[in-house]
């Protein structure tokens, strides 16, 4: 009986949730969770819930459409928050060098895997249970079938399970929490959209965009998939999740896999084992050309800036040379692209450009922002800091010459943009000219040139800004990505709110949804792709509308660059040494 | 009209370095440092010893213009900590307790790089390098990278670079923690030759003999509280007030042990198995008397052996081993 006892002791599952219990970031960020599901719920809610005006027997019977909202809020949910809570139970004891330490106890590497995954997925469950009253809502309006409510949970519980073992696997995989982290959520997007995309793709090239529909066998992986057909029997039901239940026991197989193998793996230094061979390659085909080079590097002592000579001379994403080498690999695709978009004047090629420009945009704006959080806090973890602090070095001399590094880096990222929006701009300019738009050519090139003159230098002082504040690399990035996504997003589904739910009066609303819409940073560049500037919301009548906007929303973008960049450096000193200006460390209780 | 006498002015006594008052560090609830107080003059080596979470490492990073005292203050050559911490920096050399590492410099490019931090003329660099170098040793490690050289010659490099401005004060928060016996030894002899250069230093330790053997003034700190602060001799004498001594008789009887007890400036006597451990008051009444006066009571001495006051045991004898 005591060795059974024993067995089923999981003493690695209660020290996860013991630790989840001391922390204060595990209720922080249920209240969050709780609070955005409510307001978001309150918000979606149709607007008999507070107008109580019409026959409450209409109402009968919505409960279906508001658990279908609840669902798809909670799938919302488990895909921004698990990673984030999986990513770093494996990789946080190999940081910590604890996981030898866990090797060498009686745990067989099944069971480390297998407690770790229930550590981090009971937080994950105990934020679903949250949402316990409003299914009761929900299911008081009537129309949600039993079958449906059991589907719903089951394809919940499913949804937790494959995310939480693909973000096991990556943690099992990666040497620190925030690889894991970025690798868990770009495994994610592949793993999800990937074939949805593969499968549009092929329906597009090869039945010209008339092929069969979307076939649910292909996206059968989708947990949410299980909620397309309705009245199915929980057999059924069981059958169709097979190739989800498959994912998960595939993913925890290999993060058992990894565990072991990569327990003690170095640092992954990939990308600068790779420039280092390249290097070996170029310096023999150096010798060839008589050893003349195009880029010399810049000196091999600082003079009065040591800290930006080291990241521009050391540092992968500071040097020269290879930034013109990942220059080359991104600039070379993304010609080719707009070569081939400018055989036809087919307005379907300009589309192709607006596509590219989006995805190029997003990777820089997310590999930038990451870089720029990153750039101070390294400098903490490497616990250089402290040293550079007591030196005659300003805290704003710091950030000013880390910033210049940055600004090489943020040049290769608008280089390939610029390439694209110019190859895009030439064939507005006919387009636009040709079928009479009102946003004409100038107004898109002048657009497009402000959006990567300014967003750019924006996100990247952004995210120093907030790295600045960070003690964690986990945190500074996860904060930053987190900001920048927020700020991007929230105003455009807040606008949709406003728009769904029928708020304020007609004229007002429309104006309340273009101001909301402008907000977001995407709004404009994207309303410029679309040449609908003129077409915002509440101001479509205004002459001159593509111009006031361009000019009013860069005004603002640019004196909110100016502000932060203002504030980052006047603040820096309280930023780097919060200790020296009063402000103490947490006491050891809490940890943050 | 009678000329005022001259008089011989009186030399002032020079102010200290370091002058530290009532300094008090709070980090929320808890009191790390509590009402410390004292003064380092130029040239003195100050060992700061306590156990762990005693307020030495809160204390050095005020000085080092890290951390901002809660109440109290701090001067370095009469400058403010708080208020003059730029001016400050140009005159202390501060090596925390780790070693953080840049893994793709070497060691010359490492000093190189606090030397242009330092904002040190870039003419004097190579030269004042290649000087630092030679005095910790490690000119033949000139260009070899940081990451791949020993924990005691990271340390010794640490110590290079709070060298290459000159600095008035060094601040070495352990120093010679994690070291190897060779590396300790090492580091040891380099703070000795630093001390001949009249460097004024600070220093925390747990390798107490080894601080004995340098500083000149010891200042130990309990729960954030000085507890002893002085020169060597200063402390040894001010703990040897009441000094134990073992006495082993060849004829203890408790009648005996009853009489030693009933001495003058005998505060206690303990009967243990083989001796007596006699507490004396030594400073009304040396070592030598007591042997005297047990002596006439009839007692024949097998062994008299007064107790040893090394650093350990002064630092046992004064602090409890609490943190704050």
């Amino acid at each position: 009986m005591t060795a059974l006892l024993r067995y089923f002791s999981f003493p690695l599952l209660a020290k996860e949730l013991t630790e989840a219990a001391a922390r204060r970031r595990t209720y922080v960020l249920r209240v969050v969770y709780g609070v955005l599901l409510f307001a978001v719920f309150a918000m979606i809610s149709p607007r008999w819930l507070w107008r109580g005006s019409m026959d409450p027997f209409s109402v009968m019977g919505q409960g279906r459409w508001m658990f279908s909202s609840l669902l798809a809020l909670q799938f919302i949910g488990i895909a921004l928050f698990l990673p984030a809570m999986m990513c770093g139970r494996i990789a946080e004891e190999k940081e910590r060098d604890s996981l030898v330490l866990l090797f060498l106890t009686d745990l067989r590497p099944w069971s480390i895997v297998l407690q770790k995954y229930l550590g981090g997925l009971v937080p994950m469950l105990s934020f679903l249970l949250l949402a316990m009253p409003l299914t009761a809502v929900a299911y008081a309006f009537g129309g949600v079938t039993t079958e449906a409510l059991g589907t719903g949970l089951y394809a919940l519980l499913l949804a937790c399970l494959q995310v939480g073992a693909l973000a096991l696997m990556c943690s099992a995989w990666c040497r620190t929490t925030v690889a894991a982290l970025v690798s868990t959520y770009l495994l994610a997007v592949a793993f999800y959209l990937g074939p949805i995309c593969l499968f549009a793709l092929f329906r597009i090239v090869v039945f010209q965009n008339l092929g069969p529909s979307p076939d649910d066998f292909i996206f059968s992986h989708v947990p949410v998939m299980l909620l397309e057909k309705s009245g199915l029997t929980p057999g059924e039901v069981l059958l169709r999740s097979t190739s989800v239940l498959l994912s998960i026991v595939f993913f925890l197989l290999l993060a058992r896999v990894f565990l072991v193998r990569r327990a003690f793996a170095p640092a992954s230094t990939f990308f600068v084992r790779q420039f280092r061979r390249l290097d070996g390659v170029m310096h023999l085909a150096n010798r060839l050309t008589g050893h003349r080079m195009l880029l010399r590097e810049g000196r091999t002592l600082p003079d009065d800036d040591p800290i930006a000579w080291r990241e521009m001379t050391r540092k992968t994403l500071g040097k020269i040379h290879y930034l013109v080498r990942i220059l080359v690999v991104i600039e070379v695709p993304i010609v080719g692209i707009c070569a081939f978009a400018s055989v036809d004047e087919y307005i379907g090629q300009s589309i192709m450009l607006s596509v590219t420009a989006a995805i190029v945009g997003t990777l820089a704006v997310l590999a930038l922002s990451v870089q720029a959080a990153n750039t101070i806090v390294s400098e903490r973890v490497q616990q250089t800091l402290e040293v550079l602090l007591t030196t005659p070095l300003t805290a704003r001399e710091i950030v000013v010459q880390k910033a210049r590094v940055l600004r090489r880096f943020m040049f290769v990222l608008a280089i390939p943009l610029l390439t694209i929006f110019g190859s895009e701009s030439c064939l507005e300019w006919d387009l636009r000219a040709r079928y009479g738009e009102r946003d004409g050519p100038v107004v898109y090139l002048v657009c497009v040139l402000l959006t990567v003159g300014i967003y750019l230098p924006l996100v990247s002082w952004l995210s120093l800004w907030i790295g600045l504040k960070m003690r964690t690399r986990f945190k500074a990035i996860l904060t930053a990505l987190a900001v920048v996504v927020a700020w991007c997003v929230l105003p455009i589904v807040c606008a949709a709110f406003v728009e769904n739910l029928g708020l304020f009066g007609y004229g007002f609303r429309g104006k309340m949804v273009g101001v909301l819409l402008l907000l977001s940073p995407l709004a404009v560049p994207a309303a410029n792709e679309l040449s609908s500037l003129h077409q915002v919301e509440g101001f479509r009548n205004t002459p001159g509308i593509a111009w006031i906007i361009v000019a009013g929303s860069f005004t603002f973008y640019g004196a909110l660059l100016f502000l932060i960049r203002r504030r980052a450096l006047a603040r820096a000193d309280r930023y780097l040494r919060p200790e020296a200006h009063g402000k103490r460390e947490p006491s050891e209780t809490f940890e943050y | 009209m009678n000329e005022p006498t001259p008089t011989t002015p009186e030399t002032p006594p020079a102010a200290p370095l370091v002058s530290v008052e009532n300094l008090n560090i709070r980090y929320g609830k808890t009191h790390a440092v509590r009402g410390l107080s004292f003064g380092i003059q130029r040239g003195e080596v100050f060992g700061f010893i306590g156990p762990n979470g005693a307020g030495k490492t809160s204390t050095i990073k005020v000085l080092a213009t890290l951390l901002k005292p809660t109440t109290g203050r701090a001067l370095v050559a009469g400058l403010d900590v708080a208020i003059e911490a730029h001016a400050v920096r140009r005159k202390i050399g501060y090596m925390p307790d780790f070693f953080g590492v840049y893994d793709d410099l070497t060691a010359s490019e490492y000093l190189h790089f606090f030397a242009a931090a330092y904002k040190i003329p870039s003419a004097k660099r190579r030269a004042l390098i290649g000087d630092v170098l030679a005095l910790t040793d490690l000119t033949e490690k000139y260009d070899a990278p940081v990451d791949g050289l020993s924990r005691g010659m990271k340390q010794r490099l640490g110590l290079a670079r709070v060298l290459l401005h000159d600095p008035e004060l060094l601040l070495l928060d352990e120093p010679a923690s994690g070291l190897d016996p060779r590396a300790r030894i090492e580091m040891r002899e380099l703070l000795k030759e630093l001390q001949r250069l009249g460097k004024t230093i600070i220093v925390s330790s747990h390798i107490l003999h080894e601080l004995a053997q340098f500083c000149s003034h010891i200042g130990i700190v309990e729960r954030g509280e000085m507890v002893a602060n002085g020169s060597l001799a200063d402390i040894y004498r001010a703990l040897s007030l009441r000094r134990t001594i073992h006495v082993q008789l060849a004829n203890q009887t408790p009648e005996l042990a009853a009489k030693i007890r009933a001495l003058p400036h005998v505060t206690g006597v303990d009967e243990q198995p083989d001796r007596l451990a006699v507490q004396l008051r030594e400073d009304e009444m040396s070592a030598e008397d007591l042997l005297d006066a047990i002596h006439a009571l009839g007692a024949r001495i097998r062994m008299f052996q007064p107790d040893a006051m090394d650093m350990e045991t002064a630092f046992m004898k004064l602090t409890e081993g609490r943190t704050a």
